[in-house]
């Protein structure tokens, strides 16, 4: 086993391992911190397939923007609910579906198996470019997508609404 | 008038989703302005798809109006919109509709801006899907039309109880939607795997009606069509969304639905899996008229039982469903054409029974036929024009529902002759309970209780008088319609044919 | 290691995620089970790009995409939990059923 092998099957245990404590843990602050274990996994993993601005951007936003806003959330919404969280009754139908679309999505997996080349190395620069050139557009209807959000938030969670 | 006619399809989807945009910026505290904007918008609609119409009637037939924008190459996703003669009078239908559901929704007092943004983002969707020549804008106009009516029908709808039969709102509106979305996964499927199996190239209905499939590829995938348009179309056994979502909707989404939407699905059915996947129809066809068939005869006699009269109607909307189906079933070109005329004359009288049901409710607020009695002697011109969607809904000659339901007959008598029978039993039975209904509800002993009654207002009696008008005009000159109709039915069935 | 080890993560990660999303009554935790789904999406879209594009370009592109579009879903659907929390004073899923027959 090649040493790459070897870290890409730690990552994975500690990604899929943590996921699966985000959504059975009864306790909600171990769900967060699972979640933000889970995620630095994944960037992890961005490393592995060589794209290490990814796995920046991932660190940054992800582990560190938005486990942050979760973490305000649960404070302002908390009560009584803060320890113990009890999961509703259909937690085995929950179980057959999600089996089952693992079971597909393995299976289309299986049967689509196209020609793979080595893994190369691509700098951060060849994707600022394109982001800009080629993307460019995209782009800049991302950064309004962020900005709507943004001004949507506030009006939605602003304390003087109308109804 | 030719820069008008370049961008015409485009034009006549982006008129409701505009309207819906600046409807968003209108201030919340002035209805005044908010229901004369929609009309506006609606009557805007109106006068495109009239001048649409107008307009492809001095052509030749065929694909009209072609505009074709690439959007995604590399999946092969494109802004490709045509008309052809089969979806020019459905564009009609929608253009004659939505205004006359804008002006019935006069006395929507409760939040009117947001339900006309959403009833706009409606009918965007419908125009969106008719106009469509590639599947994946297809699909996205189709999820467009359905997904507004969970919020039009849960907070804008009405309840019924009657003791021991209780339907929420909340019920009809979960149910529909629930369905609906059902349907068009199938539906998504389906379209997915037809675009695999032609190469992963084109979503384009042109590219891949040449792109021939296999016949087992068409026999799997035709009925995954079949189901996940008919759904929407009302197709026994997976119909009972329809008249659970049609009660609990308010008038104008009712009128919409019924009356346009569910033409969405035969339209689907006629467009995406007869064109595409003819062998697969050949094949399958005998399921659909069965199933047709059955529609026709079970939702008249369910609309017998009903106490509710809104649940008539709705009942009533499937059970002519039933004749769309089965005309398309036929694979014969009476046939075909009966159904295309049929969604367009049962589209114009179901929204005219619904707009009527609205008239009634408003002003007793009570939807009992048990309580209603001799209504027509106070409300004259609502029984009046009820008397006219009844006679059109069992066919009387001189009215459009005649014209259709024949020309579905007749290709069923060619193909299916016992369902033909079937058939026609069925309207035997639609004649009993309309005449059954109109003598209880209008004629007859007035009830004590509405010896006050007003009539429909004089803006009701303006938008129904249009409908009831189209059904009187294509009831005695059918042939405008037919001619259009004709043409694109025979080079579909055509294809079908050398398939 | 290969395309189908990462694409085999990806639909596992999807698939807790999807389990997360149905089984989970606090609205919440629903939330962090989707963010588990688009990190699956997106370890699947780097993985096609790494090991299929011959620019390896477009799988981080529409990577970064997905974390920007995910980043403006996670603070609007925090606006929304917050405001339900004022108005009826819970996030239990269950008990916000207004709409419910």
């Amino acid at each position: 086993m090649s040493p790459t092998l070897a870290v890409f099957y730690l990552l994975a245990a500690i990604t899929l391992g943590s996921a699966v404590a985000v959504v059975s843990s009864r306790n909600v602050v171990y769900a967060v911190l699972a979640l933000l274990l889970s995620l630095v996994a994944v960037a992890g993993l961005f490393i592995l397939l060589l794209a290490e601005f990814l796995a920046l951007v991932q660190v940054l936003i992800y582990a560190g923007a938005i486990i942050i806003v979760l973490l305000f959330a649960l404070m302002l919404t908390r009560v009584e609910e803060f320890a113990r969280v009890r999961d509703n009754p259909q937690r085995p139908i929950a179980l057959v579906v999600a089996g089952a679309v693992l079971g597909i999505l393995i299976a289309a997996f299986l049967r689509f198996s196209p020609a793979t080349q080595e893994l190369k190395h691509v700098g951060v620069t060849a994707l600022g470019s394109e982001l800009f050139t080629r993307w460019a557009i995209p782009f800049e209807v991302a950064s309004l997508v962020l900005l709507v959000a943004l001004i949507g938030a506030i009006v939605i969670a602003r304390a003087g609404g109308r109804e | 008038m030719s820069l008008l006619d370049n961008h015409l399809l485009t034009l006549i989807v982006a008129v409701p989703f505009g309207g819906a945009l600046a409807l968003i910026f209108f201030p919340s505290d002035r209805p005044r302005a908010i229901h004369y904007f929609a009309r506006a918008v609606g009557l805007l609609t109106l006068l495109l798809s009239v001048y649409t119409f107008a307009t492809y009637w001095s052509k030749d037939g065929g694909f009209q109006f072609r505009e074709s924008y690439p959007w995604l190459e590399g999946l092969g996703i494109g802004w490709k919109v045509a008309v052809d003669g089969i979806t020019v009078p459905l564009i009609l239908l929608t253009g004659v509709v939505l205004p006359a559901g804008i002006f019935m929704s006069w006395n929507v007092k409760h939040r009117p801006k947001d339900f006309f943004v959403l009833l706009m983002l409606l009918v965007t969707g419908v125009l969106g899907v008719f106009v469509s020549l590639d599947l994946f804008f297809l699909f996205f106009f189709y999820e467009l039309a359905v997904l507004p009516m969970y919020l039009l029908i849960g907070v804008w709808g009405s309840s019924s109880d009657f003791g021991t039969f209780i339907r929420t709102k909340e019920y009809g509106a979960m149910k529909l939607v629930l369905y609906l979305v059902a349907g068009s996964v199938l539906v998504w499927v389906a379209l997915v795997a037809m675009w695999v199996e032609a190469g992963m190239v084109s979503f384009d209905l042109e590219v891949l009606e040449k792109a021939s499939f296999s016949p087992g590829f068409q026999r799997l995938f035709f009925p995954l069509v079949m189901v996940g348009f008919g759904v929407l179309a009302g197709l026994w056994p997976f119909h009972t969304w329809s008249p659970d979502g049609h009660v609990a909707a308010p008038t104008a989404v009712s009128m919409l639905h019924a009356g346009v939407l569910m033409k969405l699905g035969a339209y689907g059915i006629l467009r995406v899996g007869m064109v595409l996947l003819p062998q697969g129809a050949q094949d399958w066809m005998p399921v659909l008229i069965v199933f047709g068939t059955i529609n026709v005869v079970y939702g008249a006699i369910s609309a017998m039982g009903q106490r509710d009269l809104k649940y008539v109607v709705g009942y009533s909307s499937v059970s002519h469903m039933g004749y769309v189906l089965m005309g398309l079933a036929t694979l014969e070109p009476l046939g075909v054409s009966g159904a295309v005329l049929q969604m367009f004359s049962h589209g114009i009288m179901t929204a005219l029974f619904f707009a009527l049901v609205g008239v009634i409710y408003d002003r007793t607020h009570v939807r009992d036929i048990t309580v209603l009695e001799g209504l027509s002697k106070r409300m004259g011109v609502t029984g009046a024009f009820f008397v006219v969607a009844g006679l059109t809904s069992l066919g009387l000659p001189g009215l459009s529902g005649f014209v259709a339901e024949i020309l579905v007959f007749i290709g069923t008598f060619r193909t299916y002759p016992l369902l033909g029978v079937l058939g026609v039993i069925g309207a035997a039975i639609t004649a009993v309970y309309i005449l059954r209904l109109m003598a209880k509800v209008f004629f007859g002993p007035l009830g004590d209780r509405w010896k006050g009654l007003p009539d429909a207002a004089r803006i009701e009696t303006g938008a129904m008088a249009v409908l009831v008008f189209f059904l009187v005009l294509v009831g005695l000159m059918p042939w405008p319609l037919l001619r259009l109709i004709d043409v694109d039915v025979a080079t579909l069935l055509q294809r079908i044919a050398g398939a | 290691m290969s395309l189908l080890h990462f694409q085999v993560l990806s639909a596992a990660l999807f698939s807790v995620g999807l389990y997360g999303v149905l089984a989970r009554r606090n609205a919440v935790l629903i939330l962090f089970s989707i963010e588990l789904m688009l990190n699956a999406v997106n370890v699947n879209l780097v993985a096609f790009g790494a090991f299929l594009d011959p620019g390896r370009i477009m799988g981080q592109v529409l990577a970064i995409f997905v974390i920007i579009v995910a980043a403006a879903e996670v603070g609007l659907a925090l606006a929304i939990i917050l405001r339900v929390y004022r108005n009826r004073g819970t996030v239990n899923v269950d008990e916000i059923d207004l709409m419910k027959w």
